[in-house]
């Protein structure tokens, strides 16, 4: 009997292949719900600050005068509170991941260009 | 009258996962006394509550510990929620039960492999985290991650996750029991597993109880307490007790551990059995004032979260008594005694997270 069972372990360790994905060639498991980083679309964005002023890590830093939206990935921790919160959909979550890197500051920056101009400008709200 | 020398053991040791540091004092290779200080990774959470939003804060509160992140984030919820006295909806309450469940079989496979690493039997602890990773692909389809899932808020938890899934989840863990039997009938039976652990790190029931004792440490030393029982979330309407051994040693703490495993799958279909319709989140408006105790059961023990608030959206007082913190008292007893070379087996026994016990 034990003989048997230990040929059956052995027969499935030869010939069943390994258990684990075999990554690289094999690409990891990802789900639509992944949070893997954050992604920014600076065309969508009314440079509200509610995602720099409801940041847990204060990741995010927005400069209202400079149109400008930078965000240290060092700090980031992938939460997704800031894509949550924001009105206008210029943030959402990527389900890959960010290439490693090592020196600081990882940080991605990006300039907001201005809104076209209309004849009534909505005034900008910013949310606390 | 031999003579006592005193051996630095952590927060670097080759066997431990987590950085405790303990002074053994030693008399030949037998330790008559450990001093444990802690600190060494003091991050600050609790202050940190100052400074940020309540809503904001359960991702912080979540990243005390990497294991029990969710049990973690939820007692905060259940905190907030306590204060404001907010009616959650009952599907998020039974996914929180869920995802609470799921944790704890990741945490519990997670420490029977650290376990039988441990004692050198490194197939064992790779067929035990072999068989977590199904339970971590559970969670991140549902969630979004694997350990930090950062999926409860305030007020009902960020995604619902649909009928299907969740019948989907009971059937994989179906198919996952049969493995997890085979499992445990190695840590049950197994004779180098019983030789290592049997007899060894004894903490009696008494003892376990004065010395303030949390969650498998208590239950090994025969003490049916478990704060599932309390019926927080959705625990109330769904039917288990609490595995108790007597031995009260590393033998028994991992039999309450490995037997835990199929309470969480049970607990995990009756839940999905049980889950109403109807919203997972709530508008929550205003901000707290008050204060409030809560508390739940994580894999390692009873967590205590206490918040107090004074009606702005900063917290005035965050506090966490985590279970490591009070199984610190019962691990110096039981390792009294033994010899230096046990020493790593005895701690690991407690499932030390010092992430949670020093914050």
């Amino acid at each position: 009997m034990g003989l048997l069972t230990i040929a059956k372990t052995i027969s499935r360790n030869v010939f069943g292949g390994p258990v684990t994905r075999r990554y690289p060639a094999e690409p990891a498991n990802r789900y639509d719900l992944t949070r893997g980083h954050l992604a920014f679309e600076p065309e969508n964005c009314r440079v509200c600050r509610v995602c720099m002023l409801r940041c847990p890590t204060q990741a995010i830093v927005v400069d209202r005068e400079a149109r400008t939206w930078e965000c240290d990935h060092f700090r980031c921790i992938t939460c997704g509170n800031c894509v949550d919160l924001c009105p206008t959909d210029a943030l959402h979550l990527e389900p890959t991941y960010r290439s490693p890197e090592a020196d600081r500051p990882g940080k991605e920056f990006h300039e907001i260009p201005a809104p076209p101009p209309k004849p009534e400008a909505g005034g900008e709200t910013a949310e606390t | 009258m031999s003579r006592q020398i005193v051996i630095p053991f952590g927060p670097q040791h080759p066997v431990l996962p987590e950085p405790i540091h303990l002074d053994l004092v030693m008399e030949d290779e037998r330790v008559v006394d450990a001093l444990p200080s802690i600190g060494y990774i003091h991050r600050g959470l609790e202050k940190l509550v100052e400074k940020r939003d309540y809503r904001d804060f359960v991702y912080i509160a979540e990243r005390i510990c990497g294991i029990c992140s969710f049990i973690h984030g939820m007692t905060y919820c259940h905190a907030i929620e306590g204060i404001m006295d907010l009616p959650v909806p009952p599907r998020a309450l039974y996914l929180r039960t869920v995802w609470s469940e799921l944790s704890r079989l990741h945490s519990h496979l997670l420490w029977l492999g650290l376990m039988a690493d441990s004692m050198g039997f490194e197939s064992l602890f790779m067929q035990s985290w072999r068989l977590r990773e199904h339970v971590l692909d559970d969670l991140e389809s549902t969630t979004g991650n694997r350990v930090i899932q950062g999926v409860c808020k305030v007020g009902g938890v960020r995604h619902d996750v649909s009928n299907q899934k969740l019948n989907e989840i009971v059937a994989g863990l179906e198919v996952l029991r049969p493995q997890l039997e085979d499992l445990m009938s190695v840590f049950v039976r197994d004779d180098t597993v019983r030789h290592r652990l049997s007899g060894l790190g004894v903490v009696t029931e008494q003892q376990a109880w004065d010395l303030g004792g949390a969650g498998p440490v208590l239950r090994a030393s025969g003490i049916a307490n478990d704060i599932r029982q309390i019926g927080y979330a959705a625990y109330d309407e769904l039917d288990f007790k609490p595995v108790v051994e007597t031995a009260g040693d590393c033998y028994a703490r991992t039999l309450v551990r490995a037997k835990e495993l199929f309470t969480s799958i049970d607990l995990i279909r009756q839940a999905v059995e049980k889950i109403p319709e109807g919203p997972v989140d709530m508008k929550v408006t205003g901000n707290p004032k008050g204060e409030f105790y809560a508390r739940s059961e994580q894999p390692r023990g009873e967590v205590i979260h206490y918040v107090k608030a004074n009606g702005t959206k900063n917290l005035v007082r965050f506090r966490v008594r985590t279970p490591t913190f009070t199984n610190i008292a019962p691990l110096v007893t039981c390792l009294k005694g033994i010899e230096l070379a046990d020493v790593p087996v005895v701690v690991l026994s407690i499932d030390p997270c010092i992430g949670c016990a020093e914050r």
